[in-house]
């Protein structure tokens, strides 16, 4: 047998083995890895790589290549000790490209002003560019620094001159020694327009005399000083319109003529006008169309040709013009509420105040900064906007720019529009009780504030029965609900309902009824069995009362089973054979029968009961005080009994009298 | 004891150990729905608000408002293949996340030019932890300013996709190792390369994904991997119905099993069949305890 379970245990492992096995995925290629504990590897070629990348747009001076390359720098995989290192990278690079940008800039400008002979611009343009041009050096030193970290840190210095990682950062110090060249070229350039003046000598000077010490060094001789007035008529006017700018050249009280003079608005170079023999010089000037309340109004004269080292250069006190043009105010005015998919109006209002109106006037009309519309409209208008229907929900920008034109200025006003969606209302014609099984009637409308919603696609689901339909134009709908067998009786259920409404500008619908619900099957059969119950035990617990006592009659014993407890029975069952015992007489089961009676007669009455470890001799002791002389009786009829039970003793005819006669006597003795 | 005795227990044994084990042990397929360690997809249903379906036919919610996520690791036959270009020719969003399985059987199907390269997608520079798991931060505009970062996992790219569809580019240290030896070789294809994309399909959408791990348990919460899977989908991400398709993931017999006890169950929590299971054991307990006989308290 031992055998047999071993084999059983085995089968039984075996079985849950194949039945919860775990195989091998099928794919040749891994699908992935567990991110937490993949092995962390970095690659310092694709770092310097991505060095020499950045380094490359500085070179090239694309400061956008080098914005759009860095910002993905937070992104690099690369170990964490070079992190701060990486930063510095990303900072002087920015810097250095920032630099070179504004020393192309100004070292031309510098070189045309020397040679103008307008030292006083120059002075303080020459100063930040020597500034710039050290901050430069010092930010490829940064650069330099991060990417000999690196280098020590993926051990290239220790490798072989020709692997990648080697040539990569061989790579990246060339670029950086380029920068070093170029911002050496800008020293140098710079240096070889200033002559002998160093560095140190420029940074200890002020502009002025910087200025100064300019002219008295690069010219051989002392030039001669200019002087330059400027008038202009009117000194107020509309852009666009013409005025009038004049003025003498001079030098030390001698006028100078056939020079040219620029005029500059605001310092930029705007009309040329050449001197006459006076020195005078005129000329009509029409005014840009600047919406600026003010513009400054320049002459400028720098020698030229001849002149260059002969006159200084000289520049007119500002004139200010005051500058007219009109204005507007477009307030504007949207619907309170604006749906995906459907036109909205945008109602706008141009107050001139005094000025006299634009009509018809351009106007952009922006969504979110996006232009979607440009019309003429009048100064009281109205725009009908198609909304996309894709559009989100929320809060969206219009703006309504119209722009300049003549003497009228731009103007541009931003409102809300609210986009939402409407929120439809259900009108539900439900039964006040649904009946499981069974079919639910369901009927309503949907609605919204715009109106029926149509074609929405509705699902009701209830206890077990689901309906999918689509609601008519008109937003009605009429559905059948079946409903299948369930547990339960009677109560209330949720029908839940929700809608998908097609139209882009109505929303979705999710709500939930109670339904008092009967089931009627379950109903029915649990009452038919309230009734089986009601009418058929009663009966027959009356049929097996009426059985018991028909038994226990011909003993004359007034006592019913239900009073004698089922252990008792057992236990006077146990010491007393069964009537049905074949191996006992006739006699001999009388006796047995009337100590079994009494047994009970005397448990019932003395309320002591006889238990599986007591002897016959015992309960009678216990239960003698509450029998009274019935005990005497019943003390004989004992003994009597013992003698039968544990000795070879033959129960004769006169035993079976004298128990009978003995069984009579207690119950007697009882009734008194 | 009787050898028939000894059979009826084994057997009685071997299943009741065997559906403790079902019900106990996890999953640890890759793409199971009953996976909820790393490579399951359990957390991520939840994430997604997803159901897990074996059929694309039938599916519980109207199809116009329905996302269909498909893990092609199995291959596809016509029947399943037309299921699903009916779905989206009927306004259904079909999306394919494959990297070396059977995704372009279902491109080639609906005749469509975009292809999964099968290659692996290596980037050695922007990854997290190594060249496997590369970052992703290029995106179209159709993807909003809050997806800054995607981390894809043993991933592939696309190949023939119109510029226009693109919604996400690898970087431009990314590569194609197609000799699989790890390292960018002469003609390999290098960064940026396209790594999803929105097509428009008949009256639907069909939404290519160069990385299923993307939705498992371990990656889907990872940087920005969720919000760019629900931007991929679109507004229906949270309007509509998402479900994914379990039926072409590899599945092992613990799968298979644990999927029809689940089933099983279900069947069993039907009330009248329960009535009828208990009426059927108790009758032939009844029937077995007659037949023994013998009395209930009394001592034979």
């Amino acid at each position: 047998m031992k055998n047999l379970w071993k084999k059983v245990l085995v089968f039984t492992g075996l079985l849950v083995i194949c039945l919860t096995m775990v195989g091998l995925p099928v794919l040749a290629a891994e699908p992935h890895e567990n991110p937490d504990a993949a092995k962390v590897l970095y690659n310092g070629t694709y770092l310097f790589n991505f060095y020499s990348n950045t380094l490359d747009f500085i070179l090239t001076k694309n400061p956008s290549g080098v914005d759009t390359n860095l910002e993905k720098a937070p992104y690099a995989n690369i170990p964490p000790v070079l992190s701060d290192y990486l930063d510095g990278f990303e900072t002087a690079s920015k810097t250095v490209c920032t630099l070179t940008l504004n020393l192309d800039k100004s070292i031309p400008e510098i070189k045309t002003l020397l040679q103008q002979t307008r030292y006083n611009e120059a002075a303080p343009l020459i100063k930040n560019a020597y500034t710039n041009i050290s901050l430069a050096e010092e930010n490829v030193t940064t650069l330099e620094q991060a990417t000999m970290v690196a280098g020590i840190n993926f051990k290239v210095p220790q490798g072989v001159a020709s692997s990648p990682i080697s040539v990569a950062y061989g790579a990246v110090l060339d670029r950086i020694q380029r920068l070093r060249d170029l911002v050496e070229l800008y020293r140098n350039m710079l240096s070889e327009q200033l002559g002998a003046l160093t560095p140190d000598q420029i940074n200890a000077l002020t502009p002025d005399q910087l200025a100064k010490l300019l002219a008295e060094t690069l010219n051989k001789k002392p030039l001669l000083q200019t002087q330059i007035t400027l008038t202009i008529t009117p000194t107020e006017a509309f852009v666009g319109d013409t005025i009038k700018v004049e003025g003498i050249l001079s030098s030390e009280g001698n006028p100078l003529g056939n020079r040219q003079i620029n005029i500059l608005l605001n310092g930029l170079q705007s009309l040329t006008v050449n001197t006459d023999v006076q020195g005078h010089y005129d000329s009509d000037l029409q005014m840009p169309y600047w919406y600026i309340q003010v513009i400054q109004i320049q002459a400028l004269y720098f020698p030229n040709s001849d002149d260059v080292g002969v006159y200084s250069s000289s520049l007119s006190p500002p004139v200010t013009l005051n500058v007219l043009y009109y204005t507007a105010v477009l307030t504007l005015k949207t619907d309170a509420n604006s749906y995906p998919g459907r036109q909205t109006s945008i109602i706008g209002q141009f107050d001139y105040g005094q000025s006299p109106a634009l009509d018809p006037r351009k106007i952009e009309v922006y969504l979110d900064n996006t232009l979607i519309i440009t019309s003429g409209v009048s100064p009281g208008f109205t725009e009908k906007l198609s909304l996309p229907a894709d559009m989100e929900i929320g809060k969206h920008l219009i703006t309504i720019s119209a722009i300049a034109s003549g003497r009228y200025n731009f103007v541009t006003t931003d409102a809300i529009l609210n986009v939402i969606k409407a929120i439809p209302v259900l009108t539900l014609h439900l039964p006040s009780v649904a009946f499981i099984p069974g079919t639910m009637q369901v009927k309503g409308q949907l609605n919204s504030e715009l109106g029926p919603v149509g074609q929405a696609h509705i699902t009701m689901t209830f206890a077990k029965g689901k309906a999918d339909i689509i609601t008519a134009d008109d937003g009605m709908f009429l559905a059948n609900i079946k409903n299948s067998m369930g547990f339960g009786l009677f109560g209330s259920q949720t029908l839940e309902f929700s809608a998908i409404a097609q139209e882009p500008w109505q929303d979705n619908l999710t709500i939930s009824r109670k339904v008092m619900t009967v089931y009627l099957v379950n109903c029915s059969v649990f009452l038919l069995a309230l009734a089986l119950l009601g009418i058929i035990l009663p009966r027959r617990i009356r049929f097996r009362r009426t059985k018991r006592v028909k038994q226990e009659q011909p003993q004359e014993v007034m006592m019913s089973n239900e009073m004698v407890s089922e252990s008792n029975v057992s236990i006077i069952n146990s010491i007393l054979p069964d009537q049905e015992a074949p191996n006992i007489n006739e006699p001999n089961k009388k006796l047995f029968d009337w100590y079994r009676i009494i047994i009970q007669l005397v448990q019932k009455v003395s309320g002591v009961l006889l238990k599986p470890n007591q002897t016959l001799r015992e309960f009678v002791g216990e239960s003698s005080k509450a029998l009274g002389l019935a005990s005497k009786y019943f003390l004989d009829f004992t003994k009597l009994m013992e003698r039968v039970l544990y000795s070879p003793y033959k129960v004769t005819e006169d035993d079976e009298k004298k128990s009978e006669q003995l069984a009579r006597h207690v119950r007697e003795s009882l009734k008194k | 004891m009787k050898i028939q005795s000894v059979l009826i227990i084994t057997v009685l044994i071997t299943l009741v150990v065997s559906l403790m084990c079902i019900s106990l042990f996890p999953s640890v397929q890759d793409f199971m729905n009953y996976n909820t360690t790393w490579n399951g997809v359990r957390h991520s249903l939840n994430a997604l608000n997803a159901d897990a379906v074996d059929s694309v036919q039938n599916l519980p919610a109207p199809i116009n408002n329905s996302i269909l996520i498909t893990i092609p690791y199995m291959q596809y036959n016509n029947s399943d293949l037309e299921d699903l270009k009916t779905f989206v020719n009927n306004g259904g969003t079909l999306m394919v996340m494959d990297d070396y399985g059977f995704g372009n059987s279902i491109l080639e199907y609906l005749n469509v030019d975009c292809r999964f390269s099968g290659a692996v997608l290596l980037d050695p520079f922007f990854c997290y932890k190594n060249q496997l798991f590369p970052e992703i931060t290029d995106f179209s505009p159709s993807i909003s300013k809050d997806v800054k970062l995607v981390v894809m996992n043993h991933a592939t790219a696309l190949i023939n996709v119109a510029k226009s569809d693109v919604a996400a580019w690898s970087s431009s240290s990314s590569f194609l190792d197609t000799n699989d030896n790890g390292t960018l070789n002469k003609g390999e294809l290098q960064g940026p390369l396209p790594v999803a994309a929105r097509l428009n399909f008949g009256g639907g959408t069909i939404i290519l994904v160069s990385d299923p791990s993307l939705i498992i348990n371990s990656m889907l919460g990872r940087d920005n991997n969720l919000l760019f899977v629900t931007q991929l989908i679109g507004p229906k991400a949270q309007t509509g119905y998402v479900f994914v398709d379990t039926s072409h993931v590899v599945k092992l017999p613990m799968d298979i099993t644990k999927a029809k006890f689940a089933t099983f169950k279900q069947i069993l929590s039907q009330p009248y069949l329960l009535v009828g299971i208990v009426f059927i054991i108790f009758m032939f307990t009844s029937i077995y305890v007659l037949r023994t006989g013998g009395a209930i308290g009394r001592k034979s």
